[in-house]
């Protein structure tokens, strides 16, 4: 969160000490900055929805597979369900991974169980438990 | 407006808010969430709060910066608010209003430090505000340097008559004290929360930070050319105008430092203030540990304060 201010800073600094013909440069580009921000947020934003999305889907798939093999949760034995690798995304150009933005709960973190557990409870799934090592 | 979405970093409105944070060693978070209710399910309050904190931090820089600033300083705020590092706020999440307040005690630190008299209250109230920002999210320590050198930066090249170069260096010193003074504060605090909660796990990137490893994984040239990347435009959500932008600022900068009377020596405390900023990442990078907090938290233990105290904010 410091990288922002930095930039406001030298941007703030040279301004000041810009010469008068540079400045109405330095406003236009800035104005170009504003815009391209405003649209790659945007872009992020929707990355984010499209993953939130396709995550919601993928954890219902999971449990749909699982209750098919052995049957409904609620009632059957305890399954112990592992989950190895990290789901792969359409090449899309929709989907985009900057950072956290539009990264999907499966893969955060290198597919951390807490995370993954999380968003099944919060999806109303609360099947699962983290195992301990009891 | 976006739904809500589970945020990647946080998702502790599931788990207990208390054990959850206190795991990620943030009680000022906890705190917060405690003051403005925990885990809504709409936040909108909390983006609105974010936003306002966002832009508080940024008018409070910009007045340590300049108290006269012009309309320069709209231009200044396209990017201290608009930037895409902070597109975390079109998430849509519950955590981001607590990272922006973070940002103002990390700005409030350099706003006290400088207007304070000298003396024990400047540095009580420059510590207890850093203490303050670390304790919401850690990596806001680092926004305290950066307004601080800014600061000099500013004050270098328009206040010549004014600036002495031996005090300002004792005062970058002194400010890096405080630094360090927080960080040990807030880890005896949230070891004390720790230990009166029984809590004995801690989240790995947490726990990397303390131990330095954290720091120890980033080779320095990868630092920089990351920094690089995002100053330039290399980042397609940047974009290339910003790279145009920042080499156009330097060249002003330099230009008017060049025209300053000993413009030499000033380039050279200008240089030695950026060192001084890297200098503790690079000797933790070298080092390839740093003191352990976890050793400060027996100090805490010892003292036995885990059973004069009972956690006010865990009931049960």
């Amino acid at each position: 969160m410091s990288l922002p201010l930095l930039l406001a800073g030298i941007v703030y600094i040279a301004a000041r000490s810009a010469p008068v013909k540079i400045k109405p440069v330095l406003a236009g580009l800035t104005i170009v900055c504003f815009l391209y921000y405003w649209g790659s947020g945007t872009r992020l934003a929707y990355a984010n929805y499209i993953v939130w999305q396709g995550d919601k889907m993928l954890t219902n798939r999971v449990v749909q597979r699982i209750e098919d093999r052995f049957g409904d949760l609620l009632q059957g034995p305890a399954v112990p369900p592992i989950f190895v690798g990290i789901p792969s995304r359409p090449d899309n150009s929709l989907y985009i991974r900057e950072e956290t933005a539009g990264a999907s709960l499966w893969d955060w973190d290198g597919g951390n169980t807490h995370r993954i557990l999380a968003m099944f409870q919060i999806l109303g799934i609360d099947y699962f438990r983290v195992p301990t090592a009891g | 407006m976006r739904p809500f979405r589970l945020m990647k970093k946080e998702p502790r409105f599931i788990e207990g808010p208390c054990r959850s944070i206190s795991n990620h060693d943030r009680w000022g978070m906890y705190v917060l969430d405690l003051l403005f209710q925990w885990g809504p399910s709409l936040p909108f309050f909390h983006i609105l709060l974010a936003v306002i904190a966002n832009l508080i931090a940024f008018v409070l820089a910009m007045h340590l910066w300049d108290s006269t600033a012009g309309k320069e300083r709209y231009l200044a705020a396209v990017f201290a608010l608009g930037y895409p590092m902070i597109a975390f706020v079109y998430e849509f999440n519950i955590v981001q209003y607590g990272y922006d307040t973070g940002l103002i005690f990390s700005v409030a630190s350099v706003y006290v430090y400088i207007h304070t008299p000298e003396g024990f209250r400047r540095y009580l109230y420059t510590v207890l505000c850093m203490t303050l920002a670390v304790s919401v999210y850690q990596s806001l320590l680092f926004a305290a340097p950066v307004v601080y050198f800014l600061y000099l930066t500013n004050f270098h090249l328009r206040d010549q008559q004014n600036f002495h170069q031996k005090k300002s260096f004792r005062s970058a010193w002194l400010f890096a004290g405080c630094m360090i003074l927080a960080v040990v504060l807030h880890g005896l605090i949230a070891g004390v929360i720790r230990k009166m909660n029984g809590i004995q796990d801690r989240y790995h990137a947490i726990t990397n930070f303390y131990d330095g490893s954290f720091l120890a994984t980033y080779d320095p040239i990868f630092v920089v050319r990351e920094v690089a990347a995002l100053l330039l435009g290399q980042r397609w959500y940047v974009g290339w105008v910003t790279g145009i932008v920042v080499i156009l600022c330097f060249w002003i900068i330099l230009t008017r430092l060049l025209q300053l009377p000993g413009y030499r020596e000033k380039v050279r405390t200008l240089v030695f203030f950026s060192l001084a900023v890297l200098a503790p990442f690079t000797f933790i990078n070298y080092n390839r540990k740093a003191l352990a907090s976890k050793d400060l938290y027996v100090v805490a233990s010892v003292a036995g304060w885990d059973r004069l105290y009972s956690c006010p904010l865990c009931p049960g």
